[in-house]
């Protein structure tokens, strides 16, 4: 650290300071002008009041916490299975021997449908069909059947993620891990996977956190998770702050996960980077 | 690194500024929230249940239209300084709307003459435009058709209207939404009317008229359950009940019948009703009117109207009343339509027309 910097290293450093300045300005601008024009809208006070009132806010947040974790926990055990469902899915779409056709025609099918209809019309549909076939009290719970699916839809768009990546593996990578004895199940195991996983951890993230928004949507079915605690308030205040408690709720968990993700994907980046020749 | 070092600046500036735009509004609170002084009528559990009932019949002020704000701006300040502090409300609500009722409903402004009150009122001139759900439920609205006069809340309207001189041709029907009648921003009805129930709470942001009906609470289960003849209501505490979003039947639930597991909610009936099916739930809790709908309606196969809920001589019930934007001129022509129309006996044959045959003969469950 005590070595004088090249004259590039101070050069560089002037940029990177600038950049920065230049950076702070504008964001302190642009927030400056929100902060000065949205009061001078008409309606600004009773749009205020409708979604800014601290009272309810400071209500709302204090009793939102147990139905927000609920919602948490439904993400929680949904995300794994909707990882595995959807990796299946895209092996099952990327058999290339004849005698598994079937299961490539299914998978297709399968994705083909799932993605097809809306979130709320599978929630809707599962949630209240299937129980009524059951008639059962512990195996109707609304919570599993909106868990189910969540998952099989979910694991639908997840396993074309999936397959993209697979496929985005060049071929000649295939070749070489067979040229040099593997089997196919090791060439996809040890060469395409981990390649393939590492390109679409973004793509992933997308939907991860679309999931854990898409969790709500289980209160359809009768659970009172955050989203419905928030409609209850909004009815009992005539108020929709407690929504905006809510989407601050959302965001505490989905900013740090996506911000945690850009970081290690980051340095991952860098680790891999071309620029790193040993 | 850089890159994100910045980004978490500007988040930060970002959360900032919101907690500082939820921050200065509680400050001031005073200003946006009451404005109008029946916004700080706040019915306390302790408070209420006693002065509700003395106020709902005496302290009406009758006024002609050109001098009646002053008068009740000032009966309804002396009734404010008496509630509970809002603060208090908003904890302890919760567990006792049915006391809070109509509380709002206190020094209500009422036009002397509804006919001469309207002009120059209305959204339209000559024309009152009234808003129903979507779709609007049996016995309230019959086949979904508002524009029939059929249903309780259809014939409501139309003897409403009359009353303030506009002819059945004049009505003119839209349909909104829950979160639509309630936001903010210039509303596209005079009045709205899909068994809003009266609130202290919701008073503070919408007019109410006064209560056009007063109805209890009631259950519905399958005619098998083992909820279907309850003796009492300690009988449904363990029971799991449901009710639909943002209802005052949800909050009996949870603040008077409080049974052991938490209820369900659905987005509507509709939801509720198909869970009850599933046996999902033991029961749901309706007002009484749309629990004989429920139930003979044909969304049900198996439905049962198991009874209604005592309600005791301090509670007012839950009133339904019309929805108007706050501070509208309009609510005390409203106010003086539904006030001749009490008078002269015809809202109450109205409801013996159309909704006698669903709620008369329900038994009652009883308090304990």
């Amino acid at each position: 650290m005590t070595t004088p910097l090249t004259r590039r290293q101070r050069y560089e450093q002037r940029t990177k300071r600038r950049s920065f300045a230049i950076a702070a300005a504008s964001t302190i601008v642009v927030l400056a002008a929100v902060v000065v024009l949205l009061p001078m809208t008409s309606g600004w006070q009773k749009v205020r009041h409708s979604f800014f009132d601290g009272s309810i806010l400071r209500f709302s947040l204090g009793h939102m916490l147990g139905p927000f974790w609920y919602d948490v926990q439904i993400f929680l055990w949904c995300a794994p299975c909707i990882l595995l469902g959807g990796l299946s899915l895209a092996f099952a779409r990327n058999v290339r021997s004849p005698a598994l056709f079937p299961l490539r025609l299914f998978s297709t099918i399968y994705t083909d449908v799932f993605r097809g209809v809306p979130m709320v019309l599978w929630i809707t549909l599962i949630g209240f069909g299937v129980p009524g076939l059951l008639q059962s009290r512990n195996l109707g719970r609304a919570v599993i059947w909106g868990s189910v699916a969540l998952i099989a839809a979910y694991s639908a768009y997840v396993g074309e993620v999936f397959r993209a990546g697979i496929e985005s593996v060049h071929e000649s990578q295939r070749a070489a891990a067979r040229s040099l004895g593997m089997t196919s199940t090791q060439t996809m195991r040890h060469v395409i996977l981990p390649q393939a996983i590492r390109r679409v951890v973004p793509p992933l993230m997308n939907d991860l956190v679309s999931l854990q928004k898409d969790v709500a949507l289980i209160s359809i079915l009768g659970p009172v998770e955050v989203l419905r605690q928030a409609g209850i308030d909004k009815a009992k205040f005539f108020n929709f702050t407690p929504y905006v408690a809510a989407a601050v709720l959302f965001l505490c968990v989905s900013v740090p996960l996506t911000r945690t993700t850009d970081h290690l994907l980051q340095r991952e980046r860098r680790r891999t980077g071309a620029t790193a020749v040993r | 690194m850089r890159r994100s070092a910045r980004l978490g600046t500007v988040m930060f500036i970002a959360a900032a500024t919101l907690l500082a735009a939820c921050g200065s509004d509680t400050k001031d609170a005073a200003v946006p929230t009451t404005t109008d002084p029946a916004a700080t009528v706040a019915g306390s559990a302790a408070s209420s249940a006693a002065t509700t009932t003395a106020a709902t019949t005496t302290a009406a002020t009758t006024s002609t239209p050109t001098t009646s704000a002053p008068t009740a701006a000032g009966a309804t300040k002396a009734t404010a300084t008496t509630a509970a502090p809002a603060t208090a409300a908003l904890t302890s609500a919760a567990a006792t709307t049915t006391a809070t009722t109509a509380a709002t409903t206190t020094a209500a402004k009422i036009a002397v003459n509804p006919a001469t009150c309207v002009a120059g009122k209305t959204l339209t001139a000559g024309k009152f435009t009234v808003a129903t759900g979507n779709p609007a439920y049996s016995p309230y609205v019959i086949d979904d058709k508002p524009e029939s006069g059929k249903g309780f809340e259809s014939a409501v309207t139309y003897a409403v209207a009359a009353k303030m001189g506009f002819k059945n041709a004049d009505v003119v029907w839209v349909r909104t939404g829950f979160d639509e009648a309630i936001a903010p921003g210039p509303k596209s009805f005079d009045a709205n009317i899909q068994q809003f129930s009266v609130t202290a709470d919701r008073a503070k942001v919408v007019d109410f008229s006064l209560p056009y009906y007063t109805t209890n609470q009631a259950l519905v289960t399958t005619k098998t359950s083992k909820f279907a003849k309850p003796k009492s209501m300690a009988d449904l505490k363990t029971a799991k009940l449901g009710a639909a979003t943002g209802t005052t039947s949800l909050t009996f639930i949870t603040g008077v019948i409080k049974p052991t597991s938490a209820p369900q909610v659905f987005d509507d009936n509709a939801g509720a009703a198909q869970a009850l099916q599933n046996n999902q739930i033991d029961g749901l809790i309706v007002d009484l009117p749309t629990a004989y709908g429920i139930v003979n309606g044909g969304g049900m196969t198996d439905g049962n109207l198991a009874g209604q809920f005592q309600r005791l001589s301090t509670e007012p019930g839950d009133q339904l009343a019309y929805l108007i934007t706050k501070g509208s001129p309009l609510t005390e022509c409203i106010n003086g339509a539904l006030k001749q129309l009490t008078d002269d006996g015809t809202l109450a044959k109205l409801a013996t027309t159309w909704l006698a045959q669903g709620t008369d003969g329900v038994p009652i469950v009883p308090r304990g």
